[in-house]
């Protein structure tokens, strides 16, 4: 297998020699190489022991990430590959991720109509409901298709896409294949006549298998395909834009879900109006058992097919996202509402500039479902819903207000105050542990000095009296444009029971960057906790060290 | 041309509707797996008791009190131990003393010096002078205590049973889900539910001696299934020293459940696996799990 792609990933090179040789002979012509472009990143830590803060020895004293992208293209061909080191991984990342190697390689080519792919690629059907795969390496999230891609538009306004492939699962590919097929239909592109209508409307329909063989040690009679699709639509109107998302899945008893046989339902739609000055959106969710992978003995954020949107605010700052919501696969519901409103400028409150106002809200809970007594439940449906829309015990819930004002060419600030409710015990898998309810104030105010100095100063507070109590944030940032920018951080524990636990995670940063290059250094203690985007999540722990950055592209 | 590709999307599509539906996920030759339910941590609650030991259906009813308030995270052993476990008269003619069970008297409890009934929670060594064994006034604070701390560990069971020839074949599968510094070992036993026979019992109004004949014995150490019967277990290497998270180690082992022990008939419908990790050198357990023979 290996043998197989290594061959694959040295033909990638030797054609890419060869078709630049080609141009390179050309005499007669303008030589056409084509372009080849890439970027690297490395970050690299050095750990210091610190039993204070409970951070795990780490025998090798180092961890290191890196990771280097070369795209190359010629007219309609490209292909492209990625090499990855984990020497040894960072902490908080699967020790799976070991080694080095060429995991993501593709050649693919394109022409009006055709798109083909072969090797790796990423792909996302609709809403990501029934497939999608993409990579984050901040959560050391990749779960790439490794196969072939065919992308078809056999007349305006249709899209075709058809995948097979296998998953990537770390440092190898998943035991599962993957087919899918997605169409969509633009009915303004597809019908001359609703070509100059204000109404816009695209469908969408999507069906994705997965086979993956028994190998008869386990304890049930399983499905060896399994299948999901979804239906969409899309309808757009001047200020209005709607859209909603249906899926369903057959029975796929897995280790996510505790191997019960109940089909899984998403349901997912979002309502939005903007106008200047204005914009509302209105986003719900209901997922029922629907953690859909291609091996069903994986866990965690292994060899997920699917993607399930989470409609909670990403948050950037730190106490924002001291408790971030995770999406619950096996099952949730909730719904997400915001408002954004410009006060205009020369009004008593929206100043010279205008004033930004933003209110959040989103909850989400489990659903309300009925356990199954085993004695009672031969088909291991494992559980039933008491009502379709009801709402069971509270996950997650945020209240946000943030105010983005700029008072002067030189000075601006961004205050926000929120207000969160997190279920530590599903969302981190802490049985026993309570609600924690905590208030979080932000200001952020920026000073610019001069055309290129500018210091921007971060002070936050989160109370909570549950969990490990208040903790008081703050952070000074010093730039030097476009060149150099340093920054002094520091998270306090202060409201910790225990006092010995009132711990400062001081940090200090500097950064260089010149051209699209950037080295960073930082120095300082990173505490325990999880760290989700979009939902996914990894857990980091606790850390103090030395944290070098390269970033590079060409 | 675009006929070629509908055609060819059409029959993808009919490839990609091969579904299987499974309406019976049980195989006729039953296997049960418990446990792998996610990263919960569950308490094992050990009941040191004896048949002529009038205090001792009082912490029994603590113990199902436990186990049924937590809903499978608390699993409780009844383990018959010290001379008032030894037959005796025409009544308490049954012995449910194992090897396991005395290995364990012996080490933790010495309930004949210390006191009947007993209990372990997890076998966490605590108090002043420290002690594995806890009085029942201490049982409900030392589960919930317990239910509260981390995971480090999850276990799997999977019993494959042939009712016909009384064989066992049970695979416990243990996974790491944080790093596991130390050395660890995995007990593998056998329990017993709702058998039927004479205990003491001092809240009972039934004579002579208030001695309940009938009386219901919950899940009761019948065996060790591996290590010999001694309930020492056997050392566990995880792939990784520290284990790493995800490190997953399988043992499997083979037992024939007798019809009887010592006396007592052993009705395999009843019967359990109860596996659990512990720490070699302090004996605090880490996870337990358990899972019905069939």
């Amino acid at each position: 297998m290996k043998r197989t792609y290594l061959i694959f990933t040295l033909s990638i090179l030797v054609l890419c020699s060869c078709l630049l040789t080609v141009g390179i002979n050309a005499q007669n012509q303008p030589a056409n190489l084509g372009e080849i472009h890439g970027n690297f990143q490395m970050d690299m830590q050095y750990y210091n022991p610190d039993s204070s803060i409970k951070a795990p020895v780490v025998p090798e004293k180092t961890g290191m990430n890196a990771f280097l992208n070369l795209n190359y293209t010629r007219d309609n061909f490209s292909a492209g590959m990625r090499y990855e080191s984990y020497l040894s991984a960072l902490q908080g990342f699967d020790p799976r991720y070991t080694g080095s190697g060429i995991l993501y390689r593709f050649i693919s080519y394109t022409t009006q109509k055709l798109q083909i792919t072969v090797g790796s690629f990423y792909e996302q059907f609709g809403n990501g409901l029934i497939l999608r795969t993409y990579e984050d390496r901040g959560l050391g999230y990749d779960n790439a298709l490794e196969g072939i891609r065919i992308k078809f538009n056999p007349r305006k306004g249709v899209y075709l896409k058809g995948i097979y492939g296998t998953q990537r699962t770390f440092m190898t590919y998943g035991p599962g294949t993957v087919r899918g097929l997605d169409a969509e239909v633009n009915l303004n592109e597809f019908f001359s006549a609703l070509a100059d209508k204000r109404t816009n409307i695209i469908l969408g329909s999507g069906f994705v298998s997965k086979y993956q063989p028994d190998a008869g040690t386990g304890t049930y009679i399983v499905p060896l395909n399994v299948g999901a699709w979804s239906e969409r639509i899309n309808i757009h109107r001047g200020k209005v834009n709607f859209q909603c998302e249906y899926a369903y899945k057959i029975n796929d008893p897995s280790a996510a879900n505790d191997f019960i046989y109940k089909p899984g339902e998403a349901l997912f739609a979002t309502a939005s109006y903007s106008q200047k000055g204005l914009g509302i959106s209105l986003s719900g969710k209901r997922i029922d058992n629907m953690d859909f992978r291609s091996d069903r003995n994986a866990t965690i954020n292994n060899l997920e097919i699917n993607y399930l949107p989470c409609l909670t605010r990403q948050q950037t700052y730190s106490m924002l996202n001291f408790y971030p919501d995770a999406t619950q696969p096996t099952g949730e519901i909730g719904y997400e509402a915001e408002v954004t409103y410009k006060i205009k400028k020369g009004t008593l409150l929206g100043g010279e500039y205008g004033t930004n106002l933003l209110v959040n809200f989103s909850t989400v809970s489990g659903l309300d479902t009925m356990q199954l007594k085993p004695a009672q439940d031969s088909s291991r449906m494992g559980y039933k819903n008491r009502s379709y829309f009801g709402f069971g015990q509270k996950y997650f819930e945020d209240f946000n207000i943030e105010i983005d004002k700029k008072f002067s060419p030189n000075f601006k600030l961004i205050a926000i105050y929120a207000s969160q409710v997190y279920n530590k015990a599903v969302i981190q898998g802490e049985p026993g542990t309570p609600m924690i309810y905590s208030q979080i104030g932000v200001t952020d105010l920026v000073y610019k000095i001069s055309d290129t100095l500018s210091i921007r100063f971060e002070l936050e507070h989160l109370y909570t009296r549950e969990d490990m109590g208040s903790w008081m944030s703050g952070l000074v940032e010093f730039t030097i444009a476009p060149k150099m920018f340093v920054a002094a951080s520091d998270q306090w524990n202060y409201g910790n029971s225990i006092s010995a636990d009132r711990i400062h995670y001081y940090n200090g940063t500097l950064g260089y960057i010149w051209g699209t290059n950037r080295i960073q250094l930082s120095y300082g203690k990173q505490r325990a906790g999880i760290y989700c985007v979009g939902g996914v999540c990894r857990t980091v722990p606790a850390s103090n060290g030395l944290t070098l950055t390269v970033i590079s592209s060409f | 041309m675009k006929h070629v590709f509908f055609l060819s999307f059409l029959i993808a599509l009919g490839m990609l509707s091969s579904c299987d539906y499974v309406t019976m996920p049980y195989p006729k030759n039953k296997v049960i797996q418990g446990g792998g339910t996610g990263f919960v941590k569950k308490v094992l609650l050990e009941d040191y008791t004896a048949t002529q030991c009038t205090n001792c259906p009082a912490a029994g009813i603590i113990a199902d009190g436990l186990r049924t308030a937590n809903g499978g995270r608390v699993i409780t052993i009844g383990v018959h131990i010290g001379s008032l476990s030894q037959p005796s008269g025409t009544v308490f003619t049954q012995d449910f003393r194992t090897t396991a069970g005395n290995n364990y008297n012996n080490l933790f409890v010495n309930a004949d010096a210390t006191g009947y009934p007993s209990g372990m929670v997890d076998r966490v060594f605590i108090g002043n002078p420290a002690v594995y064994f806890l009085g029942t006034g201490n049982w409900v604070s030392s589960v919930n205590s317990r239910l509260m701390t981390q995971d480090s560990a999850f276990l799997t069971i999977s019993n494959t049973y042939s009712s016909t020839t009384r064989t066992l074949s049970t695979k416990v599968l243990t996974t790491s889900v944080s790093p596991l510094p130390n050395t660890y070992r995995l007990t593998v036993l056998l329990t017993e539910d709702s058998i039927q026979a004479p205990q003491k019992d001092q809240d009972s109004t039934q004579l002579p001696n208030a001695t309940v004949i009938n009386y219901w014995h919950r899940y009761v150490l019948r065996d060790a299934i591996n290590n010999n019967h001694s309930g020492w277990g056997d050392t566990l290497t995880l792939p990784h020293h520290p284990s790493v998270v995800g490190d997953t180690v399988s043992k499997t082992y083979s037992y024939s459940i007798p019809s009887m022990f010592l006396t007592i008939p052993c009705n395999d419908k009843h019967c359990y696996v109860v596996a659990f990790l512990y720490d070699a050198a302090t004996y605090e357990i880490l996870q337990v799990e358990q899972q019905k023979v069939y």
